[in-house]
């Protein structure tokens, strides 16, 4: 009896071993897709934003049961990212341009500036700090989206950039009708539900 | 006595082996039926700390982006003998032989034409005609971002320095790979296009556009 449960356990111990030593399956990944799309935007403005990403794994600190034997682990990385702002020309026309020809001077209506994805500089962020194990690769690409996620939030750093994108598309817009030859040019924008 | 013992110590044996038994079982089940859905609720998924965003630069720029390129790319690099790193072809397979890291990319480029470029000269008013000389399309912008990417495999120790190596390399293989695509050509068309159209919504009957070096539009 007793040879039989300890070759039932052998077994079992063998079968997990295998389980958990094997590396895991390749996922089946198709990778063939290239698209060229044409657009018209401008953009005005370009922000530099520097930040850091700090994680601290506290398991004692959350209470976990066998928190004796977890060392807490610590990851810090600084991130810098750019941000820029865009006017859409793609559906701009005539519609919205007025023209004066006595004093000759022109009105034009652009839509509202909008504040394009962050782009984060991977290759001038870098690890300050690590502590406490190793970090997978699946949990620093986690760090860094969460970062992204607030960074693509953040409304205080978007209102900033909104203000000064108005201004820099105004004064572009007065400048260039100017050497056009127009003698004054009023820049608006237009107000949506998401700006007004 | 002795029996009392053996008798006790095989019924530990016995509820020992079938606990064993069940939590294999258990564990294929997850890993098999469930694709570890059930172990992954006991992973905690961490949450990163608030911290301040800073802006420390804001530069006035006029750049029209006229072209974007997308691209899906499997990065795959190898740790050969020599210890040197290796970049594979996204089309061949990782030599098993070797430690490899595999992440998959989506990459972003913009491009478009520098209108801060155009200088007061390049404009030229005769009546109701308009002349513009405008500069090449150029890149603008290389996006790799952290919710572009997903880590496929890796055999061996890889760290994030490593990573960031395959990172660079794909961010120069993205422009290689646009550049083939001639974004610039399709650039520069649409930028005459888009131009043209504007000189002509102020009010010009006669609009030319052209890019420097006298490729007139």
């Amino acid at each position: 009896m007793k040879e039989v449960i300890l070759i039932i356990i052998a077994l079992a111990g063998i079968v997990a071993m295998i389980y958990l030593g094997r590396p895991k399956k390749k996922k089946n990944v198709i990778v063939s897709k290239r698209t060229l799309t044409p657009m018209s935007k401008l953009a005005t403005v370009e922000a530099t934003v520097k930040t850091l990403i700090v994680a601290i794994d506290d398991d004692r600190k959350q209470g976990a049961v066998l928190g004796l034997f977890i060392r807490d682990r610590y990851y810090i990385e600084s991130m810098t990212a750019t941000v820029k702002a865009s006017v859409d020309m793609e559906d701009f026309s005539e519609e919205n341009i007025k023209t004066n020809a006595t004093p000759n001077t022109i009105s034009i209506t652009l839509p509202y500036p909008k504040v394009e994805k962050a782009n984060i500089l991977q290759e001038k962020s870098m690890v300050i700090w690590k502590r406490g194990g190793d970090f997978s690769f699946e949990e620093i690409f986690d760090y860094r989206k969460q970062k992204q996620e607030e960074l693509d939030n953040d409304t205080k750093i978007q209102q900033t950039i909104i203000d000064q994108a108005k201004q820099n598309t105004e004064e572009f817009f007065v400048a260039w009708l100017k050497t056009m030859g127009f003698n004054d040019a009023t820049i608006n924008f237009k107000k949506t539900k998401e700006n007004s | 006595m002795e029996n009392i013992i053996d008798n006790t110590f095989d019924l530990i044996l016995l509820i020992l082996c079938i606990a064993v038994v069940i939590g294999v079982f258990v564990m294929l089940i997850d890993r098999f039926l469930f694709k570890s859905r059930l172990s992954a609720k006991f992973h905690r998924k961490l949450k990163i700390e608030k911290t301040t965003n800073v802006i420390t630069e804001i530069k006035k720029i006029a750049q029209l982006v006229c072209m974007s390129y997308y691209e899906e790319q499997l990065g795959i690099m190898e740790k050969r003998e020599d210890g040197k790193f290796y970049f594979v072809q996204y089309d061949q397979c990782p030599d098993k032989e070797y430690d490899s890291l595999v992440v998959k990319y989506d990459g972003r480029l913009l491009a478009g034409v520098d209108l801060a470029k155009i200088k007061e000269k390049d404009i030229e008013l005769s009546g109701n005609t308009l002349k513009a000389k405008i500069p090449h399309s150029e890149i603008f912008e290389i996006q790799i971002n952290p919710d572009d990417k997903e880590f496929i495999y890796k055999s061996g120790d890889w760290g994030p320095d490593e990573e960031n190596k395959l990172y660079c390399h794909m961010k120069e293989t993205l422009v290689e790979h646009a550049i083939k695509e001639n974004i610039f050509q399709n650039s520069d068309r649409i930028a005459i296009n888009n131009l043209s159209t504007w000189f002509k919504s102020f009010g010009y009957e006669k609009v030319e556009v052209y890019m420097e070096q006298a490729e007139k539009a």
